[in-house]
């Protein structure tokens, strides 16, 4: 049963978060709370008790956190971060502090408009990191002065301290904004933008095709970052060329936020210096490679290798030849690495590609490798079969969803059944396979392509629907999904499921495990010296 | 005219960087020493914020360029590019507060790692005032700072207590430093600066950025 938590208070939301939230977040919610006011224009100021005043902020701030960190995807789910207690604060004073109101808005502004992973849990301050990879050619197409007298190293810098002060917070900063700009900025932001608010989740998504790319909501804030370059930018260029190099960043900066106390009631940014069409493609394209090392990150800790290892390993494998743009390695690399370290392990190089290959791109990226070698160590059976669990589990919720255990049944169904080259079949046959009740942006994974495999046979798709029944037969307790629990108890007794993994020769020909045989000669201790990167890296 | 002309002229620059946890009272510290004052009704800090004051050291004058970071973890992965350059680290933590005492390594290490090799460190033990509701004991912090080879001291930013010592204690051992040939300040990237040839141009700096503390 899925519980959405829409329907609920505010003050029954905050709660329950008092018992699911943890406890560092609160602690950190309950620092920042009296320190929010300072903050908001006078208009905003609250007219009831400072005490319930912080109490209301604290409410709102740790609903959302307990309706976010419900949701299923971990990482991308937006958590409480500094900054997040001025919006807040913001959005109670624009409802007259009505706490329910003042929540509504928050969780429209947050979730529509700036987007949940403005905030996410990883990789941390998601929003800011993409942004300021577009800011600075907008910015300095909107003040050359500035550019010039700081350099371009350094006017990154300060592009970057200015946008984490002014964007982080929506501009709600103690002396920035003359009042009547921030209603009009935030009036840009939560009205102007609703017509594509539909989806900023959707416009970002990985899923999401490069035509449908959209204008994002969050935009108004960008072009008015760069109207406000644009408009003090030459004061403080004049500052800092007065000035020795060392101070010159540091001048510009405290320039820039003195002075937009001093735009007058009733200025606006021009328009921005690009179209903002390309603006947003940017914002794709940075926001995909921040997830993807994001996800990464958080993929690779799963597997609980030292850090160090890890990213000598990563060296190696960039080292590799590799699929397109630097996209991973296909399944004649992974043969040839075979060949070199464990030439009867070769013959398995397809049906392992297959195995490791769980988003179906036709390439190995390190994480998947890295999985695949660990399931080819001599570790127990149990071992392997969790680290598949991990593997499949591509948003780490500690669970395999419908989806995740449709890509799982789909590679097991492709290994159940080499390739036969059987009739391909229409979108129709593939539809009630295909189409997962949570498809589309809000699952979108955290980096790992959650592209369905597209099955290409009638065949394939039976299997695929009868191991899918199979898999979910472990659901003991009929959530709709498998927990790590479920799996590790059901799995071991699938005597088909030890069939298919013996196909991809993670487990021996006995039927039995493949513990005491030296496929790899890789006990757990010895992993840390495994030789294959080394080798793989010999072929070149 | 002629004195505040003289006030801009500095022998040296240094720049500081403060860091520590969250509510460990950083940008209060920051506030006391330029203000000379606590500032009520407080914000946390997002990102960074400066602070800059003259402090006269074994006769020398020396500007003090001081970077106060955001405590929350989250903001790590921003305030990492601050430390580039630093020749002093401030390492704040709350006496009342053992976990923030508790996370002294990692800021040192943060600070070792990213900030110049010669940085001088000192840790900071904030809100001495509160002594009923302390949790972390001079000796304990003090013994601390001298297996890590760094200076140690606890100060008051709501009463001022042991603020500016902090601050000219740092300053003291770099200009030491540069005196003993250690550190070279021409050959210095950004963490300190010479400027002994400069007549003093930056009159709106000091305002301006005493401004910008909003502790």
């Amino acid at each position: 049963g899925w519980s959405l938590p829409r329907a609920d208070t505010c003050a029954e939301l905050a709660r329950r978060a008092d018992a699911l939230v943890p406890a560092e977040v609160r602690a950190q919610v309950r620092m920042d709370a009296p320190r929010t006011f300072q903050a908001l224009p006078p208009g905003c100021q609250p007219s009831l008790p400072r005490h319930e005043a912080e109490a209301r902020v604290c409410r709102v701030l740790l609903a959302f956190e307990w309706r976010n960190s419900n949701a299923q995807v971990r990482g991308l789910g937006a958590t409480y971060t500094q900054g997040m207690n001025y919006i807040a604060g913001m959005c109670l004073g624009l409802c007259g502090w009505s706490e329910e109101l003042g929540f509504l808005l928050f969780a429209r502004l947050v979730e529509d408009v700036l987007g949940l992973e403005y905030f996410c849990e990883w990789p941390p301050l998601l929003g800011y990191h993409t942004d300021v990879a577009v800011l600075p050619d907008l910015a300095r197409v909107a003040c050359p002065w500035l550019h010039t007298a700081l350099g371009s190293k350094l006017f990154e810098e300060v592009i970057a301290m200015l946008a984490v002060r002014l964007l982080v917070p929506c501009f709600v900063l103690t002396g920035a904004l003359e009042e009547s700009n921030l209603l009009r900025l935030w009036a840009e932001l939560l009205v102007g933008g609703r017509s594509e608010s539909a989806g900023f989740l959707a416009a970002l998504s990985c899923s999401a095709p490069a035509e449908g790319v959209r204008t994002p909501p969050r935009l108004p804030l960008i072009t008015w970052f760069v109207g406000v370059v644009g408009a003090l930018g030459p004061e403080a260029a004049s500052a800092a060329e007065r000035l020795e190099a060392e101070e010159r960043g540091m001048a510009a900066v405290s320039c820039i936020l003195q002075g937009l106390a001093t735009l007058p009631p009733g200025w606006h940014p021009g328009p921005l210096p690009r179209p903002p069409a390309s603006v947003a493609e940017d914002l794709v394209r940075v926001r995909r490679c921040l997830v993807a090392q994001g996800s990464h990150a958080l993929a690779i800790r799963s597997l609980g290798l030292p850090s160090a290892d890890v990213e000598r390993w990563q060296r190696q494998f960039e080292a590799l030849p590799q699929v397109g743009h630097g996209e991973g390695i296909d399944a004649a690399t992974l043969r040839d690495v075979l060949q070199v370290y464990t030439p009867a392990r070769a013959d398995y190089a397809h049906e392992l590609f297959l195995l490791l290959d769980r988003d179906a791109s036709d390439s190995l990226d390190f994480f998947e490798l890295m999985a695949g070698i660990l399931v080819l160590s001599r570790c127990p059976t149990a071992r392997k079969l969790d680290l598949l669990f991990h593997l499949y589990d591509t948003d780490g919720s500690g669970a395999l969803e419908v989806d995740e255990l449709q890509c799982l049944a789909a590679t097991l169904a492709r290994l159940a059944l080499p390739a036969e080259g059987l009739r391909e079949v229409s979108h129709d046959e593939v539809g009630p396979y295909a189409d997962s009740p949570l498809s589309g942006a809000a699952r979108a994974a955290p980096g790992q392509a959650r592209r369905e495999r597209a099955l290409k046979t009638a065949s394939e798709l039976e299997e695929c629907a009868r191991i899918r029944r199979r898999l979910l037969a472990l659901d003991a307790d009929g959530d709709g999904k498998l927990s790590l629990e479920e799996w590790r108890k059901g799995a071991q007794s699938l005597p088909w499921l030890l069939h298919l993994l013996r196909r991809a020769g993670v487990v021996d020909c006995q039927g039995g495990c493949a513990d005491d045989l030296a496929y790899f000669n890789l006990g757990p201790e010895k992993y840390r010296e495994c030789g294959l990167m080394q080798q793989a890296c010999a072929l070149q | 005219m002629a004195s505040e002309k003289e006030k801009d002229q500095y022998d040296y620059l240094f720049k500081f960087i403060i860091i520590g946890d969250a509510g460990a009272g950083k940008s209060c510290l920051l506030h006391q020493f330029i203000e000379n004052r606590y500032k009520k009704g407080s914000s946390h800090t997002i990102g960074v914020e400066f602070g800059s004051k003259i402090i006269h050291v074994g006769g020398r004058n020396i500007k003090l360029q001081i970077w106060d970071t955001a405590g929350q973890e989250r903001y790590r992965s921003v305030t990492r590019s601050y430390y580039r350059g630093a020749a002093g680290a401030l390492i704040v933590y709350d006496i009342t507060n053992r976990d923030s005492y508790n996370h002294l390594v990692n800021w040192l290490q943060d600070a070792r790692t990213l900030a110049r090799a010669d940085t001088s460190i000192i840790t900071v033990g904030n809100k001495c005032d509160m002594k009923d509701k302390r949790a972390v004991t001079f000796l304990e912090a003090s013994r601390c700072a001298q297996e890590n080879d760094i200076l140690f001291l606890e100060t008051s930013a709501l009463t001022g207590e042991g603020v500016e010592d902090v601050f000219i204690k740092v300053a003291r051992v770099i200009l030491n430093k540069i005196e003993d040939g250690l550190i070279d300040p021409n050959t210095m990237v950004s963490g300190t600066h010479t400027g002994s040839q400069r007549i003093g141009s930056d009159s709106g700096g000091e305002a301006m950025s005493s401004k910008t503390c909003s502790c």
